[in-house]
């Protein structure tokens, strides 16, 4: 009787350990999926996450090995002592480009700004615009030929009497042109009610769209210059 | 008698325990509304953890790479000065495009929500939508920042380069594809003077968010640091002509 007691008991206690560790396990389970936002998510939520990690990482990986086919080359010319002119070119054009210093062409929208007697466009509608275009993955950007690079300002002056961009004055009708996926840039700026031109358009605004396979957009004529920032260590 | 003893000493025990479960399922519940934890769902977050892992490692090479690269452009263009010069507009491109970390003297900007106002004590003619920051606020204020001068821009640590945009989803903003929510802290590299100027004009953006209700801070700051964008930059449809 006392043997059985004392069996009973053990198996009792080992019973209870394992399912307070159990429970355990579990809250810490809860918690590190918590601290990453992902525990409250459906599950095609989950899935589009996996995506955009998954895209993320490629990217990267591509970038990588891109990378490595440069170190390469680099290294070849410097083992044979030749000049690397023509690779580093290459580099420095793709760096321009990106920065806005370059011409460039390719697909994507023109759009036609209007100012009427009854609605004309504000230096923050155009800013807002902008936005929207950086949204829909637009690679390069332009009003009234002024190229849109990381400093540009958009501002009025005079109570909307003028707009200055990158200190230029530009006045109506201001023609934005934006490089990019046609499909991408007509699927927000198109966007039921609340893309820019189905917005503007009900709020009385004239304007016009029209996507083109060939967009030409100039370079940014001025030199940049940076007077207060200083690289890291 | 001895039967009896036992069983009552189980009987608590499976009430301890039962509560306890009970206690953690509610628990479960409250941080998971939306999913029943299927299975499926448990393995889809393990593939998220898997993917996130496999994208800060391969970040980190990606550094080490850039830096690798850059020492082998740097070593084949020493004999010669033109070379030289190429090399380093390349940095400096890299700069302008928010590709390196920088610091410098200018303004930090903190933009709050006002969370004394509620529903319950809001004005019948008041809208607390003016108390909150928004998505096109900040576009604003990065455009009256660049006005100034700002050299390099950061919202929450996130940096602002030619290709961020700035939107909202729901209650919080998007930044470089990051959420961030208030308080939002804006740093900006500059002349601390015409930044803090120009952007405290009176009938500026920043006086406009102030009336409304928003809590704004402004100060001039030495030497701060605004971290790179650790995405990368990447176009496919523009060429050059």
């Amino acid at each position: 009787m006392r043997k059985d007691k004392i069996t009973i008991s053990i198996v009792i206690f080992f019973v209870s350990i394992m399912l307070v560790s159990s429970m355990f396990i579990q809250f810490r389970t809860v918690e590190k999926t918590n601290s990453m936002g992902i525990e409250s998510m459906r599950e095609d939520e989950l899935r589009q996450e996996i995506l955009n990690w998954k895209t993320k990482y490629n990217e990267v990986d591509e970038k990588i090995q891109s990378n490595k086919q440069k170190i390469e080359e680099y290294t070849n010319t410097i083992q044979n002592n030749e000049q690397s002119s023509e690779l580093l070119d290459e580099e420095l054009k793709e760096y321009n480009m990106l920065v806005g210093k370059t011409n460039v062409v390719g697909e994507g929208v023109v759009l036609n700004l209007t100012d009427t007697p009854e609605q004309s466009f504000s230096a923050s509608n155009l800013i807002y615009l902008v936005n929207e275009l950086k949204y829909a993955g637009a690679e390069a950007i332009s009003i009234n030929d002024q190229r849109i690079i990381n400093s540009t300002d958009i501002v009025s002056i005079n109570n909307n009497q003028y707009i200055l961009v990158n200190g230029e004055r530009i006045v109506s009708p201001y023609e934005v042109k934006a490089i990019g996926s046609k499909e991408q840039l007509d699927n927000i700026l198109n966007f039921k009610n609340e893309g820019f031109v189905p917005y503007y358009k009900t709020n009385g605004y004239t304007l016009d769209i029209s996507f083109q396979s060939n967009v030409r957009i100039p370079a940014y004529n001025k030199e940049i210059v940076l007077k207060y920032v200083k690289e890291e260590g | 008698m001895k039967n009896w003893k036992i069983a009552l000493t189980l009987g608590c025990l499976c009430c301890i325990l039962t509560l306890a479960i009970c206690i953690q399922l509610k628990t479960i519940d409250n941080t998971n509304l939306t999913v029943s934890k299927t299975l499926t769902g448990n393995e889809l977050r393990d593939q998220i953890l898997k993917w996130k892992e496999k994208y800060d490692k391969a970040t980190k090479e990606l550094e080490t790479s850039e830096q690798d690269l850059e020492k082998v452009r740097l070593q084949s263009t020493q004999n010669d000065e033109n070379s030289i010069n190429k090399e380093e507009e390349i940095k400096y491109d890299n700069t302008l495009l928010g590709l390196t970390d920088v610091h410098g003297n200018g303004i930090v900007i903190t933009l709050k929500d006002n969370n004394k106002v509620k529903r319950s004590n809001i004005g019948p003619l008041d809208n607390i939508e003016f108390y909150l920051v928004h998505a096109g606020d900040l576009v604003e204020v990065v455009n009256a920042l660049r006005n100034a001068g700002a050299e390099a821009i950061s919202i929450n640590g996130q940096r602002i380069t030619n290709f961020t945009s700035i939107y909202c989803a729901g209650n919080v903003v998007i930044v470089n594809g990051e959420k961030i929510s208030s308080p939002i802290e804006i740093k900006a590299i500059g002349s601390p003077e015409l930044l803090y100027g120009s952007i405290r004009i009176p009938g500026g953006y920043i006086e406009l968010l102030e009336e409304t209700g928003v809590i704004v801070d402004i100060k001039k700051q030495e030497n701060i640091t605004i971290n790179k964008y650790d995405g990368i930059i990447n176009t496919q449809y523009m060429k050059n002509e």
